[in-house]
C-alpha cells in the first residue's frame, strides 16, 4: 500500500437515491443473513433440510461476496461456518447427521447422501458430481476466498482440488494428461464414474427419477443419448434384462467413457488454486485444457463437439457423431449447459493468461449459433436449441415436451460476460444483432430473473451503458430491494417449531442477492452462476478497517464502461465523518488504472495512478466521480488485498 | 435455534418487589461479563485463522482447551456469539487435526511439530491418550452440550465416542466386558495401546525426554515395581536387557486397566446426558462397582493396576501400585483421584444413589489416616505410595542416576488438598463430611483459608475452595467479592497482555507462544451456581442451581442481571438475584441442579412492604423470577437433591433434548 495516490472529494452534495437504495439494500441483507442462519440451522452451521450436497453450499453462497460490497464482518465468520458444516455432514467417513427422518420435497423422499471425500464431491452420488451441480455447488467455496485468503486450511483445499483435476491425486485420476481430457462427465475426489447404475440410465435417457415409484419415461428431462450406437431407444428396453445390461454397457462406453464439453467449468476450481497460490502449474492446465477443446473445435468444423472419447476425438464412441453427452448439445436443456462451461473457461483462460484470444472458444460458438438460426413471421431472430438427428432444432415445442428454455431471441447472458471481457467493438456488434432482433423484450424493462443468475438483469443494464436507459441504477436496486424485503418477510413471519420446518423441508431462499449490486456497484455482470468466478471492472477495500468492501456509509455507481476505463461515483452519506476508500482494478486485480481525471471546480484534474490502486477520501457528506482510465487484463490475478503485497500472507504454508 | 421466549411447563413465577441500589459483587460480575466477551474475540481473531484454526502447534488437548470454557462462560451469561466461537473452534480444531487430510503444514520456520491426531474425531492410534489428558481435552467437549445439547451432530458424536468405551466400536475395542477393563490407560479410537516402543517405555518410566538424555522424575508416570525394584537410567543400552524391559512395560503399565481411566464415566454420561439411554448409566455402574469390588478385594485401598484379566497387581507378585498415573508416580493421588471423583460424581447423578460416593470418601481417609502431624500441628499427607509403604519424608533431590543427570523430585508429602473433599461434600451435603472437613481446618495451621489471593488460574487443583467453604461456613463473608475481584484481576492482566501484543501471525507462530485462559468461569461458577468448579481433568459441570434467560430462550443469566448462591443446605439453598438495569424487566428460569438432577419443594422469599416472608409451592426442576428494572431478590429455596433423571435437557425442552435429526 506504499505511496498510492490519493484524490480526495471535494463536493458536498444531496445522496443521490440510488445511494441511500444501495446502503439500504446492504443492510436488509446482512439482517437477513443472520436471521437465516439462527433460524434454520443447527447452531453449528448444518441447515435444516435434507437435499443434494450443491444445494446445501447454495444456501450461503455470497455471503463473503456481500462483504466484499459493505456487508458485516460477521457475514465471513457465517459463511465459513455452513460451508465447513456443510463439508463435515456429507463426510463419507462418517456422517454426523442420521437420516432418521422422513422428509418429503415434492413427491420423493430426501435421503443425504455422504458424497463427501478428501473435502470434495465424491462419485458416491454421480448426479451431483458433474458440472452443472459442482458449478453450483463450488460457487460457495470460490467465495471464501473473497472474504479472506489467507486462510491456511482454504489454500490447502483450493490446492487439492485442483490437483485432482491435474491428475496429481492418485486417488483421483480424472485427467489424462496425453489425451488433455477429463475421463467422464461425472467424477470427483474418487476418481472419474464409468459405472451408471440402470435407474440412472432410464434417468439420465428418459428423464425424471427412474428410482422414484410413479416414474415414467417422458422427453422432457433426457439428458443424455446414445445416438448413432442406438439410433431409435424405446421406452421400455430395460424389461429384457439382457438388452438392459446391453444398454447400461452401451452408457458406460458411450456417455461415461470420455470427456465432455460441460466439463470445461473445472478451468474456474483450477483457476481459484493459481488465484491463492500463483504457482504456474495452474494457470498452465487452463491453458492446456481449454487449447485442447479449442484444437476439437477446429477438428469439428467449428462447432465444439460436447462429447470426445479416450484419446480425444470427438465423437469417437459415435461413429463422429459430435453431440449426445450428458447435458450436451441433444439434451433437453440444448447448449445451454455447455454455454455455462464455456463461458467460465473463456473468462479464466482470458484471465490467467492475459490473451484475449482465448474468447474466441466462447464467441466461435455464439457465432455458432447466429449462424444458424432462423427470423420468424414476427421478425424475431430465434437460435436454435438442440442438436438432433435432423440437425438443428429451432421451433417452440410443446411445453410438456421439451424444456421450454431456448429457441427465443439469444439470451444475454454469455453474449454479455463475452462484451465484459473484451469490451471490443465486434462483440457490442453481436449484441446489437441480437437486440435488432429481438421483438418481444423490451430491454428497459427491468427483470430480475431468478435469483442466482441468468441473463435476465442483463438487458436494462446493456441499455444503461448503452446510453438508452439513464433511470437504470434507481430502477434496478429498487426491484431488488423489493425482492430481498419479500423474503425477509417470508422468513420473519415464518412462526414454524423445528420440527415442522423439517417435515416440510422447506426454507426460504438464500436472504442475500448480490446480482445487482454486482452490476451497480463492480461495473460487471454476476458471475456465470455455475463455476464462474467473480468478475468486476473495479473492487473496494477499506483501508481504515483494512478489510474487503466500502466503508461505512457509503455508496458506489459504476456510471460508464469502456475499453480503455470506467467512470465510478462514490458517495460519503455520513455528514459526520469522513472515510476513505481503496479502488481496485479488476476483480483480482488483473487491471491497471492508468489516468484517473476528476473534475473540480477549476475543471479537470488528473492523477497519475499506473497501477492497480488508489485511494479516495470523502469527507462527510461529499461526493465524487472519477473518470479511471485502465490498461485491462495487464497483470497477473490474484486473491491478495491491496496490503498483502505480491503474494497473500498464507500462515501455515508449504 | 432462533431465540424467542420460551414457556416452562407449570412454571411457578415469583416477582421481585425491592427496588435497590445494586451490591458491589452484581456490578463486579457483570464487569467480568463483559471483559471476558471482549477476551474471548480478540482472542480468537488475533491467535486463529478466520474459520477458527489456532496459530498454536501443541498436542491435541492443548489445543481444545485454549478456549475450553467458552461454552461454560455463555451458558453462564456470556453474549450470544460465545457459543459460535466455541463451536467454531472445537470444529476448526478437529479439522486440523484430522489424519486423513492434514490442514496444517508444518511452518518453515516452526519448531514444534504438529501431530494430526485425530481418528472419527478422537485421539487415533497414532496419538493415544490417557485420562489426565483425554480429561483436559475433553472438557470444551462437555461444555457443548450444556450450552445447546440440541446440534445434532454432537448428539451423535457423543454416542459414537461413548460406543467406543462401552464395546460397541469394534474399531476401538476398548472395553473388556467380562472382567470389566478398559484394556490399556492409553485408548484411542482405532484401539488400546498394548505395545510401546523405547522411546514410550522410556519417557513413562523415567520422564526420560529422549535415550540417553536427561531423565527428570518430575514426569515419571508408571513403575515395574517389584519386578524391576530400581530401574537403571543406561537400560536401553543392552539389546536384552532393552527388550526385557519394553517387554516388561508392555505387560505391567500398558495391558491393564487403570484407575484414572474411571473418569471415562463422564464420557460415557455425557451420551446419557444428551440420550437419556440407560445402556449408558449402565456401563457408568459397572465400571465403577468393577473398581469398588476391586477396592474392598485390596483391603480398602483401590489398586492402581489390574491385569487383563482383573487381577490385582496381575504380574506384580499382586503389587496393587506402580500402574500408570497411579499411586507411585510423580503426581501420587494429585492425578489418580480425578478418575475416581469424576466417576463417583456420575454415579452418583445417574441413580441418585450416595452410596457410591463411599469410593471416593474411603480413599480420602486412607490418605488422611496414613498422615502425620508436624511439630508446629500441621497435617500433612502423604501423595504417594512407594516400596516402604505410604512416602511421608521428603522428595530426593536432583543428582545423577546411573551418569545421566536427574532434574525435578516427585511430589512430596503436603497438606490435604482441597479439590476432593470440597467436591464430596458437594455432593453429599452431609455431616460426616462436613466433619472431615473441619477435622482438616483444625489441622491446617500453615494455610489462611480465608485468603483467595490476587488473582486466579483457570486450572487447579481447588485451592479457591477453601475461601468458598469458608463463606458457606460462615466465617468468609467477603468471599463473594474477593473471589470475583481475584478472578478480575487475572482477566484484566491477561487481557491487557493480549493487548500488548503487536506480532505477526509469522511471529506468534515461529515462537509457537500465545496467552492461554482469557475466559475465566472458575469463580463464576462458584458464585452463582453454588458448586465447586468441575474437576479439572475430565469432570462434568456440578451445579446447585443454573439459569436461563427466559425472554431469550437461552442459557446463562439475561443481560445486566447478576446472581449469588448464598446458602448451601442438604435441603435447599438461598439465592439471590439483582436486576442491574433500570429500565427493563428481566425474567430468569432458576434450575435445580446442573442438568434438573434436583427438585425444588417449595421457595420463600419476602415482598416488599409484608411483615412475614411469602412461600410459594414449586415441586418440580424449575420456577421464574421476574426481576422488574432495578429490583433484587433473596430466594430460600428449599430442594430435594438427586431426585430427578438428570439430562441435558433445557427446562423448556420437556422430557428429552429436542435433536433435530435423531437416531
Amino acid at each position: 500500500m506504499t505511496n498510492m495516490p490519493t484524490i480526495t472529494a471535494s463536493k458536498v452534495a444531496t445522496p443521490p437515491s440510488w445511494a441511500l437504495l444501495e446502503l439500504k439494500l446492504i443492510a436488509l441483507m446482512e439482517k437477513g443473513a443472520h436471521m437465516m442462519s439462527r433460524k434454520y440451522a443447527e447452531r453449528s452451521g448444518a441447515w435444516y433440510w435434507s437435499d443434494d450436497l450443491d444445494d446445501y453450499y447454495e444456501r450461503s453462497y455470497n455471503w463473503c461476496l456481500l462483504y466484499n460490497m459493505g456487508g458485516d464482518e460477521s457475514l465471513v465468520d457465517l459463511a465459513l461456518k455452513h460451508w465447513n458444516a456443510t463439508t463435515r455432514l456429507f463426510d463419507d467417513r462418517d456422517g454426523n447427521r442420521i437420516n432418521n427422518m422422513e422428509y418429503h420435497h415434492g413427491v420423493h423422499p430426501m435421503q443425504l447422501k455422504h458424497n463427501i471425500h478428501n473435502e470434495y464431491f465424491s462419485i458416491a452420488h454421480p448426479g451431483d458430481a458433474e458440472w452443472h451441480h459442482m458449478g453450483e455447488g463450488n460457487m460457495a467455496f470460490y467465495d471464501l476466498a473473497l472474504g479472506d485468503p489467507t486462510i491456511s486450511e482454504n489454500v490447502r483445499r483450493s490446492r487439492r482440488f485442483a490437483d485432482m483435476f491435474l491428475g496429481e491425486d492418485p486417488e483421483s485420476p480424472i485427467y489424462d494428461p496425453v489425451h488433455k481430457i477429463i475421463r467422464s462427465p461425472m467424477h470427483g475426489s474418487l476418481g472419474p464414474f464409468h459405472d451408471a447404475t440402470l435407474d440412472m440410465v432410464k434417468s439420465y435417457l428418459h428423464g425424471g427419477h427412474a428410482s422414484s415409484p410413479d416414474w415414467k419415461a417422458k422427453s422432457m428431462g433426457v439428458r443424455g443419448s446414445l445416438y448413432p450406437v442406438v439410433k431409435d431407444l424405446q421406452p421400455g428396453w430395460w424389461d429384457d434384462p439382457k438388452r438392459a445390461r446391453e444398454i447400461v454397457s452401451i452408457f458406460n462406453q458411450v456417455v461415461l467413457n470420455g470427456d465432455s464439453a460441460a466439463n470445461l467449468a473445472a478451468t474456474g476450481l483450477v483457476t481459484n488454486a493459481y488465484l491463492y497460490t500463483g504457482d504456474d502449474k495452474y494457470k498452465q492446465w487452463v491453458v492446456d485444457y481449454v487449447e485442447a477443446w479449442m484444437d476439437r473445435i477446429e477438428q469439428n468444423n467449428g462447432i465444439i463437439p460436447d462429447n470426445v472419447g479416450p484419446t480425444g476425438k470427438p465423437g469417437e464412441h459415435r461413429d463422429g457423431v459430435w453431440w449426445g453427452t450428458l447435458y450436451g448439445w441433444n439434451s433437453y436443456v440444448g447448449w445451454s449447459h455447455i454455454f455455462h462451461s464455456l463461458g467460465v473457461a473463456s473468462e479464466c483462460a482470458h484471465l490467467v493468461t492475459q490473451d484475449a484470444s482465448y474468447l474466441e472458444l466462447l464467441r466461435s460458438q455464439i457465432k455458432v449459433l447466429l449462424d444458424n438460426s432462423i427470423t420468424d413471421d414476427n421478425g424475431q431472430l430465434l437460435v436454435p436449441n438442440r442438436a438432433t438427428p435432423d440437425g438443428w432444432v429451432h421451433a417452440h415445442v410443446e411445453e410438456d415436451k421439451w424444456d421450454a428454455t431456448s429457441s427465443t431471441n439469444l439470451r444475454l447472458y454469455e453474449l454479455a460476460h463475452l462484451y465484459h471481457a473484451s469490451m471490443s467493438q465486434e462483440d457490442y456488434d453481436l449484441i446489437l444483432r441480437v437486440r435488432e432482433g429481438d421483438k418481444m423484450r423490451d430491454w428497459n424493462e427491468e427483470n430480475l430473473g431468478p435469483a442466482r443468475a441468468e441473463h435476465d438483469s442483463e438487458y436494462s443494464r446493456f441499455q444503461y451503458y448503452d446510453g438508452k436507459n439513464p433511470d437504470w441504477p434507481e430502477k434496478t436496486l429498487a426491484l431488488q430491494y423489493q425482492r430481498a424485503l419479500e423474503n425477509y418477510h417470508t422468513m420473519e413471519n415464518d412462526d414454524r417449531t423445528v420440527p415442522e420446518i423439517l417435515r416440510d423441508n422447506e426454507e426460504p431462499r438464500n436472504a442475500v442477492f448480490t446480482k445487482i449490486l454486482t452490476h451497480v456497484m463492480f461495473g460487471s455482470p454476476q458471475y456465470l452462476y455455475h463455476g464462474g468466478l467473480l468478475r468486476a471492472t473495479v473492487r473496494y477495500f477499506d483501508p481504515v478497517r483494512m478489510r474487503p468492501g466500502l466503508p461505512p456509509d457509503v455508496a458506489v455507481l459504476v456510471d460508464e464502461l469502456r475499453a480503455d476505463g470506467v467512470g465510478v461515483q462514490l458517495v460519503n452519506t455520513n455528514r459526520n465523518e469522513s472515510r476513505s476508500v481503496i479502488i481496485q482494478s479488476g476483480a483480482f486485480g488483473e487491471h491497471t488504472f492508468t489516468t484517473v481525471t476528476t473534475s473540480t471546480g477549476d475543471g479537470l484534474q488528473a492523477t497519475e495512478v499506473n497501477g492497480k490502486h488508489f485511494t479516495v477520501d470523502l469527507p462527510p457528506a461529499t461526493s465524487i466521480r472519477l473518470d479511471a482510465g485502465l490498461d485491462r487484463f495487464s497483470n497477473k490475478p490474484s486473491y491478495a488485498f491491496p496490503w498483502h503485497g505480491d503474494a497473500i500472507p498464507v500462515p501455515f504454508q508449504y | 435455534m432462533y431465540a424467542r421466549s420460551v414457556d416452562i411447563p407449570n412454571g411457578t413465577t415469583i416477582t421481585a418487589t425491592k427496588v435497590t441500589a445494586p451490591p458491589a459483587w452484581a456490578l463486579m460480575e457483570r464487569q467480568l461479563f463483559s471483559l471476558m466477551e471482549e477476551s474471548a474475540r480478540t482472542y480468537t481473531s488475533k491467535y486463529a485463522e478466520r474459520g477458527g484454526a489456532t496459530l498454536l502447534a501443541e498436542d491435541l488437548d492443548d489445543l481444545y482447551e485454549q478456549f475450553y470454557n467458552f461454552g461454560l462462560f455463555y451458558a453462564l451469561g456470556g453474549a450470544d456469539d460465545m457459543l459460535d466461537l466455541h463451536l467454531q473452534q472445537w470444529n476448526a480444531t478437529n479439522r486440523i487435526s484430522d489424519q486423513s487430510f492434514n490442514h496444517r503444514p508444518i511452518h518453515n520456520d516452526h519448531t514444534k511439530k504438529f501431530t494430526p491426531a485425530q481418528y472419527n474425531e478422537f485421539w487415533g492410534m497414532n496419538h493415544p491418550m490417557e485420562w489426565h489428558h483425554l480429561g483436559e481435552g475433553l472438557m470444551a467437549w462437555y461444555d457443548m452440550g450444556v450450552a445447546d445439547p440440541t446440534i445434532s451432530e454432537n448428539a451423535r458424536r457423543s454416542r459414537r465416542f461413548a460406543g467406543m468405551y462401552i464395546g460397541e466400536d469394534p474399531e476401538a475395542d476398548l472395553w473388556d466386558a467380562n472382567h470389566r477393563i478398559i484394556r490399556s490407560p492409553f485408548q484411542s479410537s482405532q484401539g488400546p495401546m498394548l505395545e510401546g516402543d523405547v522411546n514410550w517405555a522410556n519417557t513413562m518410566l523415567l520422564a526420560g525426554r529422549y535415550l540417553g538424555g536427561e531423565v527428570n522424575y518430575y514426569g515419571v508416570r508408571a513403575s515395574l515395581y517389584p519386578i524391576v525394584p530400581h530401574l537403571e537410567a543406561h537400560w536401553f543400552q543392552n539389546p536384552q536387557r532393552r527388550a526385557y524391559i519394553v517387554d516388561l512395560f508392555n505387560k505391567l503399565v500398558l495391558q491393564r486397566d487403570t484407575p484414572n481411566t474411571l473418569a471415562a464415566a463422564a464420557l460415557v454420561t455425557d451420551a446419557y446426558l444428551y440420550t437419556g439411554d440407560d445402556k449408558y448409566k449402565q456401563w457408568v455402574l459397572d465400571y465403577l462397582e468393577a473398581w469398588i469390588d476391586r477396592t474392598n478385594k485390596n483391603g480398602g485401598i483401590t489398586p492402581d493396576n489390574v491385569d487383563h484379566d482383573g487381577v490385582i497387581g496381575g504380574g506384580r507378585e499382586g503389587v496393587f501400585w506402580g500402574g500408570q498415573y497411579g499411586w507411585n508416580h510423580y503426581q501420587g493421588y494429585n492425578i489418580m483421584f480425578h478418575g475416581i471423583n469424576t466417576a463417583v460424581e456420575c454415579a452418583l447423578m445417574l441413580t441418585g444413589d450416595y452410596e457410591y460416593l463411599d469410593l471416593l470418601r474411603s480413599q480420602l481417609k486412607v490418605i488422611v489416616d496414613a498422615a502425620r502431624i508436624e511439630d508446629d500441628g500441621q497435617l500433612i499427607t502423604p501423595v504417594r505410595y512407594g516400596p516402604e509403604g505410604w512416602i511421608l519424608t521428603p522428595p530426593v533431590g536432583r543428582g545423577m542416576n546411573d551418569g545421566i543427570p536427574s532434574r525435578g523430585v516427585m511430589q512430596g508429602p503436603s497438606p490435604m488438598r482441597a479439590q476432593e473433599m470440597m467436591h464430596l461434600y458437594h455432593a453429599s451435603m452431609e455431616q460426616q463430611d462436613y466433619e472431615f472437613i473441619t477435622h482438616i481446618r483444625d489441622q491446617d495451621v500453615r494455610r489462611d483459608w480465608n485468603e483467595v489471593g490476587d488473582r486466579l488460574g483457570e486450572k487447579n487443583s481447588g485451592e479457591t475452595e477453601f475461601s468458598r467453604f469458608q463463606y458457606y461456613d460462615g466465617k468468609n463473608p467477603d468471599w463473594p467479592m474477593k473471589i470475583l475481584t481475584a478472578e478480575y484481576n487475572e482477566a484484566i492482566t491477561k487481557y491487557e497482555e493480549m493487548m500488548e501484543d503487536d506480532r505477526s501471525s509469522y511471529d506468534i507462530i515461529t515462537t509457537n507462544q500465545m496467552p492461554q485462559h482469557l475466559v475465566l468461569t472458575k469463580g463464576l461458577t462458584q458464585v452463582t451456581m453454588g458448586t465447586p468448579q468441575a474437576t479439572y481433568n475430565g469432570g462434568l459441570l456440578r451445579a446447585t442451581v443454573r439459569y436461563y434467560d427466559k425472554d431469550r430462550g437461552r442459557p446463562g443469566l439475561p443481560p445486566d442481571t447478576s446472581a449469588l448462591v448464598d446458602e448451601l443446605r442438604p435441603d435447599g439453598a438461598g439465592i439471590q438475584l439483582v436486576n442491574t438495569n433500570h429500565a427493563e424487566t428481566r425474567r430468569v428460569i432458576v434450575q435445580a441442579g446442573a442438568f434438573g438432577e434436583h427438585d425444588f419443594t417449595e421457595v420463600s422469599y419476602h415482598r416488599d412492604g409484608d411483615d412475614a416472608d411469602t412461600t410459594q409451592q414449586v415441586h418440580g426442576k424449575a420456577f421464574v423470577v421476574e426481576l422488574p428494572p432495578s429490583t433484587a431478590i433473596r430466594i430460600n429455596a428449599g430442594m430435594n437433591r438427586y431426585v430427578n433423571k438428570p439430562s441435558y435437557a433445557f427446562p423448556w425442552h420437556g422430557e428429552s433434548v429436542p435433536i433435530p435429526f435423531h437416531e
